[in-house]
């Protein structure tokens, strides 16, 4: 086995492993610059690239170098971050819950970003002082919060498992958003405006530019490192809370923590480029297939395929029909589902 | 190691499921829990582990309240083999026991030999080393339950407590599991559900509709009318030179 070997160099020099990932993580960066309408050539992004980051001075035409340094560069790492980023919060809420069908938008996310995103851009509310992306970030902690006090107040009355009453919370919570975002979408949108919004709905990397990296790189840091650091914790849920609680650790507090940590993480990504289905649900799943069952290990491993995944994703939208962007969510699944399906049946076997 | 359970009264919504329950553990006592379905044997296990607070009164370990562990330091002193617990994941036998060592590393410890020679020991103990690298979902519901027992003494606490711990077992894996409970040189409280089990215990605790209604040495406690009055079950008890005691149960 392949996998078996990977896992193996993984735990025993996980500074080779360290290595290893960041050069093919650079390798597909690469690739996302290089790869789109108009090809350009390694030699070339890389001397863009060197040209706005150290001010080292090859001569490339102007064009090439906007449209790599600004354009299709920050693209790709605002992928690579949204990737990574949706990939761990679907692992936390996975591990926490127990639920294999958790994904980063359960608790709420989604449908309160994109009810901020109309809000703004179809209601009209807030013009001109909120952007799209701001009215999003708002919407989806409204709805965050709305979700994890309806599961707070559900908890009081009852002893029973905090984390069905949280996925049932994030059901009726996002219920209640879509909802409104249907109400505003059929009261007052034009059909241009919603088909904007279906598009914005399936994800849209085309709006990243180097704010949106300087948003996305600390935010995803940050996260990754809170949860790295409850990594041994995340663990300690294999057997559910009750056995967590028994080996030491405070259930409440891990869970609100990591809870309320990836879902700023998700909210901030979602504001920025909508909702990108699929990379959160399904990865941690291929992960744990690949890594066993160590968060220590999955909470990064989970990173790095989530980036990778969506730097690829990106490149597969920008190339499939020429002259035309498909939504990034639409290659998610249809890339992810089948390879997903791959992973299932061989775990089966195994 | 001493436990102290003093008058301790537990209530949910309106519904009292403990009512004045008063006992205590010495250091080294082997004690099974008995008493019929429902009669609070569970309920009352989980407020000694710290798992909910009790409506009133005060369990203390070691002259503390329970409540006032860090949920980390109890965990060092008091471990939990819980009824049925299980997992979906793909995780291997051996990384279920370490998880024993959760409340005695810290975030980014290295897992060094100090930490593996406890859960090569506890494997040993509950003679599952040859199926180490197993996974979960493959062993049988008795091995599973070897290596939940395995993991509370990976975790090296004075104090353990067991849910239950022969329920849903073959007959066969239910005498591997209990002898395997007489050999561990803990303090222990064990919820019994067969009596002739709990006779193999230093000291029997009777419950019954959230109550204490007996406790004592096996010998001297179970009798015919006892059992008959806590179980409501007619029963004979088999004196037998060579065996210990065996209670047959009757129509």
């Amino acid at each position: 086995m392949p996998f078996k070997l990977l896992n193996g160099v993984m735990t025993r020099h996980p500074f080779l492993f360290v290595i290893f990932t960041a050069a093919v993580l650079l390798v597909a960066t690469t690739m996302g610059v290089a790869i789109g309408e108009t090809s350009i050539d390694f030699a070339t992004v890389i001397q863009a690239v060197a040209n706005g980051a150290f001010g080292a001075d090859y001569p490339i035409h102007p064009i090439d170098q906007g449209v790599i340094w600004n354009y299709r560069l920050t693209r790709t790492l605002v992928a690579a971050c949204c990737g990574a980023a949706l990939a761990v919060t679907g692992l936390v809420l996975q591990s926490l819950l127990r639920n294999a069908l958790a994904d980063p938008y359960l608790l709420g996310i989604s449908a309160g970003a994109s009810t901020g995103a109309v809000m703004v851009t179809i209601a009209g509310v807030g013009i001109g002082v909120l952007s799209m992306s701001f009215g999003a970030l708002l919407g989806a902690m409204l709805a965050f919060g709305f979700v994890m006090l309806l599961s707070a107040l559900a908890s009081k009355r009852r002893s029973a498992n905090i984390s069905t009453q949280i996925i049932l919370a994030g059901i009726a919570g996002s219920q209640l958003f879509n909802a409104l975002t249907a109400f505003v979408i059929a009261r007052s949108a034009n059909a241009e405006q919603a088909r904007g919004i279906m598009f914005w709905l399936l994800g849209n990397l085309s709006g990243a530019r180097w704010q949106e990296v300087t948003v996305a790189v600390p935010v995803l840091i940050a996260g990754l490192a809170l949860v790295i650091w409850h990594a041994r914790a995340l663990d300690a849920f294999l057997f559910g809370s009750d056995a967590a609680a028994s080996i030491g650790i405070s259930v409440r507090r891990v869970q609100v923590i990591l809870i309320f940590g990836t879902a700023m993480m998700t909210a901030v990504m979602v504001s920025m480029v909508g909702a990108i289905g699929f990379v959160g649900l399904v990865i941690p799943h291929a992960a744990r297939y690949i890594f066993g069952s160590s968060h220590l290990i999955l909470a990064p491993a989970c990173a790095v395929i989530g980036a990778l995944f969506l730097i690829f994703c990106d490149i597969g939208s920008r190339i499939v029909i020429p002259g035309q962007v498909l939504p990034i969510g639409v290659v998610t699944a249809l890339i992810g589902a089948p390879c997903f399906a791959l992973v299932l049946i061989r775990g089966q076997k195994q | 190691m001493n436990l102290s359970v003093a008058n301790i009264h537990f209530q949910q919504g309106k519904k009292a499921l403990l009512r004045d329950i008063t006992f205590s553990l010495e250091k080294g006592e082997r004690v099974a829990l008995i008493g019929p379905n429902g009669c609070g044997k569970s309920t009352l296990l989980r407020l000694i582990c710290g798992l909910n607070k009790p409506t009133s009164g005060n369990i203390t370990l070691n002259d503390i309240a329970v409540q006032h562990y860090p949920r980390r330091t109890l965990a060092q002193h008091l471990s939990f083999v819980q009824q049925k617990a299980t997992t979906e994941e793909l995780v291997k036998a051996e990384d279920a026991v370490a998880l024993g060592r959760t409340p005695w590393i810290k975030a980014f410890e290295k897992w060094g030999t100090a930490h593996q020679s406890h859960v090569d020991h506890a494997l040993e103990k509950v003679s599952m080393t040859h199926k180490r690298d197993q996974h979960w979902h493959t062993l049988s519901g008795g091995e599973q339950q070897r290596l939940h027992i395995a993991r509370a003494l990976a975790q090296n606490t004075p104090f353990i407590v067991m849910d239950e711990p022969t329920n849903h077992l073959d007959i066969k894996q239910q005498m591997v599991v209990l002898s395997l409970i007489e050999n561990i040189q803990r303090t222990m409280l064990v919820a019994v559900h067969d009596l002739n089990h709990a006779l193999r215990f230093d000291r029997i605790i009777a419950m019954k509709e959230g109550r204490v209604i007996a406790q004592g040495k096996p010998a001297e406690l179970i009798s015919e009318a006892f059992i008959l009055d806590v179980f409501d079950v007619h029963s004979r008890i088999i004196h037998s030179p060579d065996h210990p005691p065996h209670i047959q149960l009757l129509n």
